[in-house]
């Protein structure tokens, strides 16, 4: 166990028995991941969660909402998640914005599938700006909720897309790909929006946590 | 910054190709042509792609695998795709991107089985072993039968 390990023990074992504070912990940890021994503040956000569902099960009924507020003083909410957005300019910056995505997604809660879908989505966006449009901004705006969310949009000024609402529907298959991905990213968000024209294209997806 | 290279590993007449981490285009486009090149040069028959490393896979990660497996097979080598997670899957699925005429298993051992890749143990003492450890039970057993009936004494 680390320092910060072993102060949530402490905490949890006010209010419940030491063995139980201490597997609660300890479930809370492989429920997200993190093995013993590796808990740092930068798990706050989804330790917080698992933590309270074992608060509720084991200690009593009264004292939750100041043991909670005591784990959430101690944890901290973890580093704000922060909006960013990239310059798109080469395929690097695809990987860049996915794996900064999948991040923000986790540390605002969400789980490993909920990252997957969203970085999927990303990617897809990014590499159509540099196949498609050469260059073009990536933006993503995290909403820490409850509930959680994250907003995406990619935009460009390339020549745009000829027939968007075609390739949305389903029914075009395009040699390049094109439609596939973008209606792949349709299928993923929970929220959908395109626009285009032969100025440009701007692509807004947003994902609930 | 230059990527690291995509291993490609010869096994049992095959070639393993494990995927791990996130995958770039350039990286993918580099793995295409090694791989065919390895397979005209090896003779190989059968080429396995290990996505269980891969933590996402976009349509177009899942295209050039679909062409990386569809030059393999032109060129006379079965190609297996295997280890994909269930996270990938059911991204893939939920945008409809099929990855369609590709041989697919569970896991490496899997894709090996399909290859005809058989396994067999060459320890010959084996069975001797199993009837020691056999004995050593009987022995323990009987210990502790014999410690109850001490306690029983008692």
């Amino acid at each position: 166990m680390n320092d910060l390990e072993r102060a949530v023990t402490t905490i949890l074992s006010g209010y419940m028995s030491e063995i139980l504070a201490t597997s609660v912990l300890r479930k809370a940890q492989a429920k997200i991941g993190v093995p013993e021994g590796r808990l740092t503040r930068q798990h706050a956000a989804r330790l917080q969660q698992e933590l309270s569902s074992g608060v509720r099960l084991f200690a009593p009924t009264s004292a939750q909402p100041k043991l909670l507020e005591k784990l959430r003083t101690l944890i901290g909410d973890g580093p704000a998640a922060k909006s960013f957005s990239i310059d798109v300019e080469q395929e690097a910056d695809v990987s860049r914005a996915r794996l900064e995505v999948r991040r923000l997604v986790l540390q605002l809660g969400g789980n490993d599938f909920q990252a997957q879908r969203a970085a999927t989505a990303t990617s897809e966006l990014v590499r159509n700006i540099i196949m498609y449009a050469g260059r073009g901004r990536f933006t993503c705006e995290p909403e820490t909720g409850p509930p959680a969310a994250l907003h995406i949009e990619a935009s460009d000024n390339g020549p745009g897309i000829e027939n968007l609402p075609l390739v949305l529907s389903g029914n075009y298959r395009s040699r390049t790909g094109l439609g596939r991905g973008l209606l792949g990213v349709k299928r993923l968000a929970d929220r959908f929006n395109a626009a285009s024209d032969r100025k440009g294209t701007k692509i807004q997806a947003t994902f609930q946590l | 910054m230059r990527e690291h290279e995509i291993p490609i590993i010869s096994l049992f007449g095959h070639l393993l190709v494990p995927l791990q981490g996130d995958v770039t285009d350039s990286q993918m486009d580099r793995l295409r042509a090694q791989v065919l090149e390895r397979i005209r040069r090896t003779g190989t028959d059968g080429l396995i792609i290990d996505a269980s490393g891969v933590w996402m896979m976009d349509s177009h990660l899942c295209a050039v695998l679909g062409a990386l497996a569809k030059a393999a097979r032109l060129m006379g080598a079965q190609p297996v795709l295997c280890g994909l997670g269930p996270g990938v899957v059911m991204t893939l699925q939920t945008m409809g991107v099929e990855l369609g005429g590709v041989d697919t298993a569970l896991n490496l051992e899997g894709a090996l089985k399909l290859l005809g890749v058989q396994v067999t143990t060459t320890h010959a003492d084996d069975e001797g072993l199993d009837a020691l450890l056999d004995c050593e039970r009987t022995v323990g057993e009987r210990e502790e039968e014999q410690g109850d009936d001490d306690e029983e004494k008692r």
